[in-house]
């Protein structure tokens, strides 16, 4: 003992690579991250209950300056919350960068689906990444804008810096047309096709490319097989616990595999512990919405189940605005009228001439594209507003729409959602570690 | 008996360690941010409040 060192005594032999080497043990690493998705685990891909609740008290379409209730009180509160997301996702992207470094090459039908599914997850996670952690896209300056650290391999000793966000855009976008080329033959790898141009369209959506916007949602509407559910379906489609119904694309919490039924009891309580607000109840016509009745009960609080889904009316709602944006106001008003058609009953269309006034004292008062609202924007943000209502929508729609400053009072004391606030900083461990990585503006 | 052991001991004390067992210290060892202050409210801020206050309570009686 007495000759041998310390520096023996710690050189602890490292384990070697202990790697999967079938097909099948792929797909394990792909089935772990599926299977905390569908038993509702999940707060970095589809999301889940947790993530919502955080969202709306972020956002204001419950009221915290009525009561702040039970929930997040607003966003300066969850800023650290919010960095460790960060390192989470990148975990996940690990273990997609692990599967895909590992099966790219092997031509059996298993090796081709595992493939999908870690493109598709890598692609919404990067895309998840982009709408929270830069800031909102800025067309001709998104070659200069903060993106995200690239990362196309495994590799613990790299410490890759910030791409630009048309860069990064560029990737995420590659890696969801690289799952779609693998055509996924098998359900149970979650991210089949429909799911992939859904966040192909969100993705260009958030990215103002309007162009391919009314393209991959024009497809979605017209081949995926799903329609928009009408009003007899949709308190059935809202309230579902577990099953996806009529018009919903993709949802999580599928299943119970994750036993967390009792703390999502606690959550669905504590959403209802903050009022509706004011300016939100005012845009419904509380005798024949479909959706004043389902979502909001007789306390004015929220009565929808606050699941993280994706459905087809926000294909359309992303639809309506492209056109908008695209100059084609007809379109645009034609598809915000079929939505309404289904949610409204013995709905009136909307015209041109009989839009509402946009209301100047509203929160948001300038479009993607910083200019100010018309009638038709705010007509079809504002049925947005309502049908997206307590799905974690109406934090972007903010961030999207100009990042309006607005405050709260909690406990006496004002507390302000200021610009910087709508872009999450870079978990702190790694701008620490890495001299050359920008940290988001108002975190230094 | 003494002897050997004293001699085991300073052996030991020659072969130790040739570098330091911690990790380097930093300047920061938080990863945590600080969060933003509150201000205290001025008297239109307060009255706004009061007023959606008042009319939550008012639409819920109907």
């Amino acid at each position: 003992m007495c000759l041998t060192s310390c520096k023996g005594f710690l050189n602890v032999k490292p384990q070697g690579k202990v790697l999967p080497e079938t097909d099948e043990e792929f797909a394990t690493i792909m089935h772990n991250r599926i299977n905390d998705i569908e038993g509702g685990y999940d707060e970095y891909v589809i999301g889940n209950m947790d993530v919502i609740s955080r969202r709306e008290g972020c956002a204001d379409d419950l009221d915290a300056n009525i009561k702040v209730g039970s929930i997040t009180a607003y966003a300066g509160d969850v800023i650290n919350h919010r960095q460790t997301d960060y390192r989470e996702i990148f975990e996940i992207i690990r273990d997609c960068n692990i599967v895909i470094e590992n099966l790219e090459g092997r031509t059996t039908t298993m090796a081709s689906d595992v493939l999908a599914a870690a493109y598709a997850m890598k692609g919404i996670c990067y895309y998840n990444l982009i709408r929270d952690f830069c800031e909102p896209w800025d067309e001709g300056n998104a070659d200069r804008q903060l993106g995200l650290p690239i990362v196309k391999k495994f590799d613990i000793k790299d410490m890759p810096v910030r791409s630009s966000l048309a860069a990064t855009v560029e990737y995420t976008e590659g890696l969801l047309n690289k799952s779609l080329s693998k055509k996924m033959s098998d359900g149970k790898f979650f991210f089949t096709e429909y799911v992939v141009k859904t966040y192909l369209a969100r993705l260009a959506f958030w990215t103002e490319d309007w162009d391919k916007t009314i393209s991959i949602c024009s497809d979605i509407i017209a081949e995926s097989g799903i329609s928009l559910t009408d009003i007899s379906g949709y308190e059935d489609m809202i309230q579902s616990q577990y099953e996806p119904k009529g018009e919903v694309i993709v949802r999580s919490h599928i299943n119970e595999a994750s036993e967390l039924g009792w703390y999502f009891t606690y959550v669905k309580g504590y959403m209802k512990t903050r009022p509706v607000s004011a300016s939100l109840v005012s845009l419904f016509d509380k005798e024949n919405d479909i959706r004043y009745k389902v979502c909001i009960d007789a306390k004015r609080m929220g009565a929808k189940l606050p699941e993280a889904r994706i459905r087809l009316s926000e294909i359309v709602l992303m639809l309506s605005e492209a056109h908008y944006h695209h100059g084609e106001e007809e379109h645009a008003l034609n598809w915000l009228n079929e939505l309404r058609s289904k949610r409204i009953l013995n709905a009136v269309d909307l015209t041109m001439d009989d839009l509402p006034a946009v209301r100047e004292s509203d929160r948001i008062v300038e479009n993607a594209e910083g200019e100010p609202l018309t009638p038709l924007l705010q007509a079809i943000l504002d049925e947005r507003r309502k049908e997206l209502f307590l799905e974690g929508d109406r934090w972007f729609e903010l961030k999207r729409n100009g990042c309006p400053e607005w405050w709260i009072i909690n406990n006496g004391l004002k507390y302000t959602t200021k610009k910087y606030m709508y872009t999450a900083p870079i978990y702190k461990g790694d701008v620490d570690l890495n001299p050359d990585m920008k940290q988001n503006a108002g975190y230094e | 008996m003494k002897k050997p052991i004293l001699i085991l001991s300073f052996t030991a004390i020659l072969t130790g360690c040739a570098y330091s067992e911690l990790p380097p210290k930093t300047d920061d060892i938080t990863n945590e941010y600080v969060l933003p202050k509150g201000e205290l409210p001025s008297a239109a801020e307060k009255a706004e409040v009061a007023a959606a206050k008042a009319e939550y309570e008012q639409s819920i009686k109907k």
